[in-house]
């Protein structure tokens, strides 16, 4: 659905991707993840066609997004972190912006609206920044187009509004959808996406499915120095010592995402060896 | 679905601008009106004989057309600095033509039509104010008043050289679509640097003429406004040069047409090519 082969692109004189390739495919939650400024809403916006590349090539469901044919433009959706919402009722948005959407569907996007407990006839004005992003969000996800983009965003919302992100996102994902969440809060993400990305300084860090670091990777706390010491990664807390450990034993544990996260930052090699055992 | 132009789509994206922009647009010509009221009655209380001169009506058209229809376009775009509009702007699914024909109904047919209803609107409550007003006074102060009536700013002029009025209206047109390019083009400020390179591009042009051409040149005169005739001083002015009709033809054809087209092709280009 997304392919990205040999992507270079900078800024004025700062190279943000020297070469990266990458392949999205429909039926996953992809989660983007990286610290700040490692490219993460660049890689978003050469794929939305609002920056172009400098070499390589990018192609979204066989168009060239720097074209931004509006047959490109209605297949995809993109949820900005700092966004901008028409001011206008959330019924009069559905009016104007739903005929660009081939596969706008009026009912999700109450259903949305619902679970995000904003009310159809609210005034732009009156809308807090978190309520006008879940209003974007909720308008996104009923485009229904097979791509949609979101960077960063639980950014502004507060604890139960990113619970009820969780859930909202947990329900929409279907075979033709390909959704792309970059965030750096590597916990909102949790229970959500199906494949890790992880890039820094331009590059892929790590790439894989949730399915394959629960099968190669275990989580768990634990008090044991002997398991701390044969730890891939160990982080102490007050509960004990947070580790990953090879999954010799074939089980599965609950995948720490923000542990995993560190881990790979700072101890990349270790984690990748399991993966290309 | 054509991917240039669709008309149906085209549609959409003029009733979504105008149901997102309706209150600004509004609130614009209210100001416009307001600051025009005020202009005619300060032009009420300064020459109460005769306030409204037919040069003084057509004068307060073009000036007040051109300076607050540059304004606007100047503006069209300014959501295109950068940021969260500027990303909103270019996802919404409609080719760069259909928002650039989109730019050219607010800022260019649909301001002028307003304004020309709103100056109108104007003129004709004040004319009428005036000849209400004025005439008691002026038979109190004993001043001969002018009866004052509403003059038709497109009105073929009586000069011999064509209609000055309608050529006033096309330098505007020209200037307008500068200014919409300028809009996108400088990011911020587009208003005082789209003046300043339009006045750059003026005083080219006339230090071009002036001195490059007339130096060229034996010394003499353009006689017709489309620099195609020129008389030369030491014959008189009885003789001179003058090219093929053909060629004075083609230049005011694009002076008319020619200027506009081609700034909305480099706005065109522009908002193609515009990353945020």
């Amino acid at each position: 659905m997304i392919t990205i082969q040999d992507l270079q692109f900078s800024y004025k004189k700062r190279k943000v991707f020297n070469g990266l390739s990458l392949q999205l495919h429909a039926g996953h939650i992809y989660g983007l993840l990286g610290k700040n400024g490692t490219g993460k809403s660049t890689l978003l916006r050469n794929i939305a066609g609002l920056l172009f590349p400098d070499g390589g090539s990018i192609r979204v469901l066989h168009h060239k997004p720097g074209e931004r044919k509006p047959s490109f433009l209605r297949d995809i959706f993109m949820v900005a972190e700092e966004f901008y919402l028409p001011d206008l009722r959330p019924e009069l948005l559905v009016k104007y912006y739903a005929p660009f959407y081939p596969n706008f569907n009026k009912q999700h996007f109450d259903h949305y609206l619902k679970e995000f407990e904003i009310p159809h006839d609210n005034e732009p004005q009156q809308m807090s920044y978190g309520q006008k992003k879940k209003v974007l969000i909720s308008l996104g996800l009923a485009a229904n187009t097979p791509v949609l983009l979101m960077d960063e965003p639980t950014n502004g919302l507060d604890i139960m509004s990113k619970s009820q992100f969780r859930r909202v996102m947990a329900g929409c994902i279907d075979d033709n959808k390909c959704i792309v969440i970059s965030t750096h809060q590597v916990k909102d993400l949790e229970n959500l996406i199906d494949r890790i990305t992880i890039i820094d300084e331009g590059r892929i860090l790590f790439d894989q499915t949730i399915e394959n670091i629960t099968r190669r990777l275990s989580f768990g706390i634990t008090f044991n120095q002997e398991d701390v010491q044969h730890a891939l990664y160990s982080e102490a807390s007050l509960r004990g010592n947070a580790v990953i450990m090879a999954n010799t034993e074939g089980e599965e544990s609950k995948l720490d995402l923000e542990l995993l996260y560190k881990a790979i930052i700072l101890n990349r090699a270790s984690i990748q060896s399991v993966f290309n055992a | 679905m054509n991917e240039h132009f669709h008309f149906k789509r085209w549609g959409l994206l003029v009733q979504k601008h105008w149901r997102e922009n309706r209150k600004k647009y509004l609130l614009s010509l209210g100001a416009i009106a307001g600051l025009l009221i005020i202009w005619f009655s300060i032009m009420m209380l300064a020459e109460q004989h005769n306030p409204y001169s037919e040069e003084w009506q057509v004068s307060t058209f073009y000036v007040g057309l051109a300076l607050t229809g540059w304004l606007f376009a100047s503006l069209f775009f300014g959501e295109m600095a950068g940021g969260p509009k500027a990303m909103h702007y270019l996802s919404v699914p409609a080719s760069a033509l259909e928002k650039l024909l989109c730019a050219v109904l607010f800022a260019t047919v649909l301001f002028t039509v307003c304004y020309v209803a709103i100056f109108y609107l104007v003129d004709m409550t004040m004319v009428q104010v005036a000849n209400k007003v004025l005439p008691g006074w002026a038979a109190e102060k004993n001043v001969i008043y002018q009866e004052q009536a509403v003059v038709n700013v497109f009105r073929a002029p009586v000069n011999e050289d064509g209609n000055y009025y309608y050529w006033l209206f096309i330098a505007f047109i020209h200037t307008q679509a500068a200014f919409l390019l300028g809009s996108i083009y400088f990011p911020a400020y587009s208003f005082v640097k789209t003046t300043v390179s339009v006045l750059l591009v003026f005083l080219f042009f006339v230090l071009y003429v002036s001195q490059l051409l007339i130096n060229l040149l034996p010394e003499g005169t353009y006689v017709s406004p489309d620099f195609t005739a020129y008389s030369l001083r030491s014959y008189d002015y009885r003789k001179g040069i003058k090219l093929a009709d053909w060629i004075g033809d083609t230049i005011t054809f694009l002076f008319q047409y020619g200027w506009a087209s081609l700034l909305c092709s480099v706005t065109y280009f522009r908002l193609k090519e515009k990353e945020v």
